[in-house]
């Protein structure tokens, strides 16, 4: 991928509806710029894309305030280039597509072109919400909680299945199987899984890899067992820093209308306000290892 | 009842749109196929993140092409969710058929529901929609506004236009501009009444876009046309006019009629709306001229019932006397089998009016003008098919295929580039229209053509014709006496069977037969068999001439009925001759066959008349009774009885006669048999 000395690397974000992707992107965006915070990689310049997006998601972040939904039009393709810290720069290509474009892959075996072309070659960064993991229900456990309270198996009203049910690992697997296939993708890539929230997680006191492990066996075992070629890392992150107030953009005045309630502010929203630099509300884990440098993963997804 | 129902109602299918882990279909009376419901889900989503989304939500429109059904939706905010940026969308979906009974969009819009308290239920069924035939009337203070949308939106067709929203109200100004469209560009319009971006895909362009006020001014769309800076055309007064009083206007109607195959959108209303100015009564052929070339420009391929209108009108209307226009409207009708649905006589008649040549040129029967001419031809008044002919002698053939009529015109047979005497070898008429056509030409002075005519039909139509006319009509034809003249036994079988029993042609074919010619092979003498179904005419010279004609006739060897022709000639010769009133032509045929008189005599025809007639019925014997009745006249009868009592063969010929007329028990019978009794004891 050398090109005239210039490494050029693409790096897809991924995730389902309400996984963190456009915080994580306000987060790095904001952590980049930061020069008075030390990280592996370092701003370098901007890439041909439109600037007011991330302007506006940084400046929601900033305010701690949660990111309102990525409309499912207007895909922004966020570039931006990198150095490290031996000078190469690298081109880091962001797809910001809306989680709704990843599970129609799931549910309706269906991924846009420009999608589609973002996530075929590049390295890929899977965030997943951990406060929000759609977890297996295992018999065996229903089978010893009934024998614990004495209570009679009950018979579950038939009920129509649907693709939006299924387990979120399973829909990860599955997501990570079509785009290490043609005609989408190629195996062998590298993957960094991010548990996002994790603020909100790690109060089970588990490292981010046995979380996964724990929370979503078959995508642990899935990359594990290397079919596809996956060369992964997990990492746990909390790129707002903690719990954030709702986001005013849907509450202003409506049209021929006075101005409604402001959303409760909520205390934690406050405290995040209050760090002098908001980079440093972000929160990165690996393993035993807590920074908030974001461009660390970046950086190892590049290698 | 149920079809009073479903005359007035449609069913319209509904879904709704939320957030439930994501923007998703939350509820449905329809499974849309993956693409559609992939554009639904994008186009339900908000259009435009961090905007105030009115509280009365806006409207966006757009087709579902896979479906065949057509999206109308509100969408409002949904700030009670736990997300920012979420919406709700209800959707409507409206098959396009449906779609284009509408009149207004006021029971649509009657049906839009915010769910409420987060739940989606009740959008799991299809609804019951009024149709509502009234138009909408855009309100006059809103004209100003709608005149510059449409303006860009049909001035620019190609261009995704953007105005300025003011309120709720532009809402229902916006629908009101869709409704005006006829149901292709209906169904196929894209518009949104409230957006910050291009809501445009790279396949699915908006329409028209009212963007959020509020915002910045700067359109967030590049390729967008501001509607305010587009110039105003002179068709705009016509759309508003409509949007103002609908019920006044036939813009609409008329929009529905001719809109029906233009597929090139927006880009058509411009030509479309010239097109129904120029089709106004009072606009002049330049003004059609014109609004037919802009309708050219879209292609030939498009508004074939535009064309069609326009088509129509310059063949109906007779003020449009425009050869180019004329031109334009034929090559229309005549690249459909249809005739573009115009009623085929008046593609004809016009055809008949402009191009004549064209019959002459022979259409074939794919031609659609074929069938245009076939219709039109029965309606044409005679003369004017003549008047054709007469201009492109050509086009005879194919006007008399169905007007056998013309035929019947002098004024056609004085064409004269007409072949006569082929087309008439080329007739196949009966008797009653072959006299119809004998009378015209006779009319028209073709004598030439009476031996063809003759040859063709035999003397029967010529006899039916000159049967019609008077003695002096009939003389002013004489070709065409000449030419029955000939056919002797045809003429002897009209005379027996009665066909030619009018007397002023017995007398002037009397004036030209020899008294032998016509046959009489068995039974009555033709001429007698003519002249006693006739009555005697005032013409005294005929009469005479006549007369002359039969007494020769009797002296002659042809007549099997001797007697009854000098019944009918004897007495008015022996009177002409008597009173020297005999014309020099009949005294010539008369002579033929007056015995020669004494010495001393010769001067007293009658007496030789009085001799002829009783040699021959003493020399012939003939039926004595004829003898007994040969004239009316006593006297004369006594002379000729005198005559005959002068042989003792005369007075044996008497006795019979005598004995044949007391058998008669007519008083003046038995008077005659009594002169006889004198006579001859």
């Amino acid at each position: 991928m050398a090109e005239g000395g210039k490494q050029r690397v693409s790096i897809s974000i991924i995730g389902l509806p309400e996984s963190g992707k456009t915080t994580f992107l306000a987060a790095l965006w904001e952590l980049v710029n930061e020069r008075r915070i030390a990280k592996v990689l370092s701003f370098d310049s901007i890439g041909e894309n439109d600037h007011s997006y991330l302007r506006k998601i940084v400046t929601v972040w900033r305010r701690a305030t949660e990111q309102a939904r990525t409309r499912l039009t207007g895909l922004s393709a966020v570039r931006m280039n990198l150095k490290d810290g031996d000078g190469n720069v690298v081109e880091v290509v962001m797809p910001d597509a809306p989680g709704e474009d990843f599970r129609a892959m799931w549910e309706d075996r269906e991924l846009g072109r420009v999608l589609g072309e973002s996530l075929a070659g590049g390295n890929i960064m899977l965030l997943v919400n951990g406060n929000k993991i759609k977890p297996p229900a295992w018999v065996t456990e229903r089978a010893a909680q009934r024998r614990a309270t004495g209570r009679q198996k009950t018979q579950a009203l038939p009920k129509e299945w649907h693709p939006s049910l299924a387990p979120t690992q399973v829909q990860l697997v599955d997501l990570l199987q079509l785009i290490s296939h043609a005609p989408v993708g190629r195996a062998g890539r590298r993957i960094v899984v991010m548990i996002s929230a994790w603020d909100k997680v790690e109060g089970e006191r588990l490292t981010p890899d046995t979380f996964l492990a724990a929370k979503l066996p078959l995508l642990a075992q899935y990359l594990e067992a290397g079919r596809d070629g996956w060369t992964s890392r997990v990492y746990g992150v909390s790129a707002q820093g903690g719990e954030y107030d709702g986001n005013d953009a849907n509450s202003e005045p409506a049209e021929g209308e006075g101005p409604m309630k402001k959303t409760q502010k909520r205390r934690d929203a406050n405290r995040l306000r209050e760090v002098d630099i908001p980079a440093n509300r972000i929160r990165l884990v690996l393993g035993e290892r807590e920074s908030n440098d974001l461009t660390e993963p970046l950086q190892w997804l590049m290698r | 009842m149920a079809n009073a129902l479903s005359r007035d109602r449609i069913r319209v299918d509904q879904a709704l749109h939320g957030y439930s882990e994501g923007h998703r279909l939350i509820n449905g009376s329809l499974k849309l196929p993956q693409p559609d419901a992939r554009t639904m889900l994008v186009l339900s989503d908000a259009s435009a993140s961090g905007s105030r989304i009115p509280l009365g939500g806006y409207l966006t429109g757009y087709p579902l092409s896979e479906s065949g059904k057509y999206v109308l939706a509100r969408t409002w905010a949904a700030p009670e969710m736990s997300r920012p940026g979420c919406v709700w969308t209800h959707s409507l979906l409206i098959d396009f058929a449906d779609l284009a009974r509408l009149g207004s969009a006021v029971g649509l819009l009657k049906c839009f529901q915010r769910p409420a308290g987060g739940g989606g239920s009740g959008f799991a069924s299809r609804l019951e929609v009024e149709v509502t035939r009234i138009s909408t009337a855009v309100p006059p203070p809103d004209l100003g506004r709608v005149g510059r949308w449409v303006s860009a939106l049909y001035g620019k067709p190609r261009s995704r236009i953007i105005a300025e929203r003011e309120g709720p109200d532009d809402d229902g100004l916006v629908v009101a501009i869709w409704m005006q469209q006829w149901p292709r560009l209906r169904r196929a319009f894209r518009f949104c009444s409230f957006a910050a971006d291009d809501r445009s895909t790279s396949a699915d362009v908006f329409d028209l876009q009212l963007m959020d006020a509020g915002r910045s001014s700067r359109p967030r769309i590049p390729e967008g046309v501001i509607a305010s800076a587009v110039e105003r055309g002179d068709w705009v007064d016509t759309l508003l006019d409509d949007l103002k009083l609908p019920a006044r206007s036939d813009l609409r109607q008329f929009l529905r009629d001719v809109g029906s195959d233009v597929t090139s959108g927006r880009a058509a209303m411009v030509p479309l709306v010239h097109l129904h100015v120029a089709l106004e009564p009072n606009a002049g052929p330049l003004r059609l001229a014109d609004a037919i070339s802009e309708l050219d420009r879209l292609g030939s391929a498009q508004g074939r019932m535009g064309r069609a209108a326009a088509a129509r009108v310059v063949l109906s209307r007779l003020d449009l006397d425009d050869a180019r226009l004329f031109d334009f409207a034929l090559q229309q009708v005549r690249a459909d089998r249809d005739l573009l649905g115009i009623e085929p006589a008046i593609v004809g008649r016009a055809l008949l009016r402009w191009k004549p040549y064209l019959l002459a040129d022979g259409l074939t029967h794919e031609d659609p003008l074929y069938r245009a001419v076939e219709a039109a031809l029965p309606q044409v008044d005679t003369d004017d098919l003549v008047a054709v002919i007469e201009a492109v002698p050509g086009a005879a053939a194919a006007v008399l295929s169905s007007r056998r009529d013309v035929l019947e015109r002098a004024s056609f047979w004085r064409v004269t580039s007409i072949d006569a005497f082929s087309l008439i070898r080329s007739l196949d008429a009966d008797q009653d229209h072959s006299a119809l056509i004998v009378r015209a030409l006779a009319e028209a002075g073709r004598d030439d053509s009476s031996q063809v005519v003759v040859e063709r039909f035999g003397i029967g139509p010529v006899v039916t014709a000159l049967s019609g006319m008077d003695v002096a009509g009939i003389r002013s034809r004489m070709g065409w006496v000449r030419a029955i003249a000939q056919r002797t036994n045809e003429l002897a079988e009209g005379m027996v069977d009665g066909r030619l029993s009018h007397r002023p042609l017995l007398l002037i074919l009397a004036e030209i037969l020899d008294p032998d010619a016509v046959p009489n092979s068995v039974g009555t003498d033709p001429w007698v068999a003519a002249v006693e179904r006739t009555r005697t005419t005032d013409d005294v010279s005929a009469e005479d001439l006549l007369a002359a004609f039969l007494f020769n006739r009797a002296r002659g060897w042809r007549s099997e009925s001797t007697g009854r022709l000098f019944f009918l000639s004897v007495q008015r010769l022996h009177e002409a001759l008597a009173s020297e009133r005999l014309t020099s032509e009949a005294w010539r045929i008369a002579k033929q066959r007056l015995p020669y008189g004494s010495v001393w005599r010769d001067w007293d025809q009658c007496e030789k008349l009085r001799h002829a007639v009783v040699d021959n019925f003493i020399n012939r014997e003939l039926p004595p009774i004829e003898f007994g009745t040969v004239v009316d006249d006593g006297n004369l009868w006594k002379e000729l009885v005198d005559l005959a009592a002068d042989s003792s063969r005369g007075r044996r010929y008497l006795d019979k006669v005598r004995t044949a007329l007391r058998d008669g028990h007519k008083r003046w019978w038995i008077e005659r048999a009594e002169l006889i009794d004198r006579k001859v004891t």
